[in-house]
């Protein structure tokens, strides 16, 4: 089951980091709770993993990082969701509805005319 | 930091491929994660050896972690695009040797000549026109020169940040305008001279671009490549301060003095490539 979600996960991660930051800039370690914590901990991704994620999107532009100090410890990375991200995001999101109705279409239906023979 | 989380950065670091600057915000931000990984689970009660395990089986494998931000860091063809670069710059070095003659001495006579020759904007070309014009058109040499000059301030750029560039493009075309002003030098428009100037412009993205690129680059060529490059731009900032030191004392600058300028000049680059090539050493070891 874990490696099922995994692999689902590695192709939304960027839509759903996108989500996430849409409401407010978070650093690495909040983003990654807040993905578990919104899915009562059934998308539960290897943190090092999302690093790698977050400098690609920086790289495109997608997020705009800034560096801020913590009440306790070193200081921290917050990422921005900038507007050729939120422009990626409404995209992604009209994709991935049309994605999961077409799954859905397949995948959710009942095979009646089979039971019906 | 616990010792554990601080063995696993540890480990992710000496696996890194970046260049020292990126390296240190890269590490910098997962020591951020792991601490407050740590201090979460602690304040929720779970023991420190256990909250260790948990933090560091949450970040996975750091041997994957420091390969993917190798991956997403790194610059696919980037080699090739700094072979163009080395193209352009090799280019434009033949196009200052042409334009010299050849010969180190008679350039350098040549070059205290053109000191004293008396030769500045709005009135008569430049020095620096007149000794591309000796050799090879200026419009496809000047913008090669241009390239070549952005293309180290690319470099610098990328691995200093793009604020620390600026400062040199500002003050070089800051010092140029002023000194311009300062001669009495006359605006005029045509589409000629548009053209020839969005030449330019491009040159400067272009070479700006290369170098930037090649400054990210993870190739063991980087290096020697960046090492070729500074040797042949060494030149350009010797040609771009005759041209303005033509501009700004046009008549009277006699020829030892232009030597005494254009050993300063040469020694100054030199320190300041010299510089460099010790921050990209630092940076690749």
């Amino acid at each position: 089951m874990e490696s099922d979600t995994s692999n689902l996960l590695r192709g939304t991660l960027t839509t759903l980091v996108l989500s996430v930051l849409e409401r407010e800039p978070l650093y690495g370690y909040e983003i990654a709770k807040e993905i578990r914590e919104r899915t009562g901990g059934l998308l539960h991704l290897k943190e090092g993993s999302l690093y790698p994620s977050l400098h690609w999107m920086e790289r495109e532009g997608f997020l705009s990082p800034k560096w801020m100090d913590a009440e306790r410890g070193p200081r921290r990375k917050y990422y921005h969701l900038t507007r050729k991200g939120r422009t990626v995001l409404a995209k992604r999101r009209s994709t991935w509805q049309q994605f999961r109705d077409a799954v859905d279409t397949i995948v959710a239906a009942q095979p009646e005319g089979r039971q019906a023979r | 930091m616990n010792d554990h989380l601080e063995t696993w950065v540890s480990t992710v670091a000496s696996q890194l491929e970046l260049p020292a600057r990126q390296e240190t915000v890269v590490i910098e931000e997962l020591r951020s994660h792991l601490q407050a990984d740590f201090a979460d689970r602690v304040r929720g009660r779970t023991p420190e050896d256990e909250a260790v395990r948990a933090t560091l089986a949450e970040m996975g494998d750091p041997g994957s972690v420091a390969a993917e931000l190798n991956r997403v860091h790194g610059t696919e063809g980037s080699l090739l695009r700094a072979s163009l670069g080395v193209l352009i710059m090799l280019l434009g070095f033949v196009g200052i040797v042409a334009a010299m003659d050849g010969g180190l001495v008679r350039t350098l006579d040549r070059l205290a000549g053109v000191l004293g020759r008396g030769r500045w904007y709005g009135q008569a070309q430049s020095s620096l026109h007149w000794l591309l014009e000796s050799g090879l058109d200026q419009r496809v040499l000047f913008p090669l020169l241009l390239a070549g000059l952005s293309f180290l301030v690319g470099y610098v750029a990328r691995r200093r940040g793009w604020k620390c560039a600026l400062l040199p493009i500002v003050g070089f075309y800051g010092l140029a305008t002023l000194a311009a002003l300062a001669a009495g030098g006359e605006a005029r428009f045509s589409i000629s001279g548009t053209a020839e100037y969005a030449t330019y412009v491009l040159a400067v993205l272009a070479g700006a671009h290369l170098g930037a690129r090649l400054a990210r680059s993870r190739s063991p060529y980087r290096r020697p490549l960046f090492a070729l490059l500074a040797g042949i731009a060494g030149w350009i900032p010797v040609l771009g301060w005759m041209d303005i030191a033509s501009i700004l004392n046009p008549a009277s600058v006699p020829s030892l003095l232009g030597i005494l300028i254009l050993a300063a000049i040469v020694s100054l680059t030199v320190l300041v490539l010299a510089v460099l090539a010790r921050r990209v050493h630092r940076a690749r070891d």
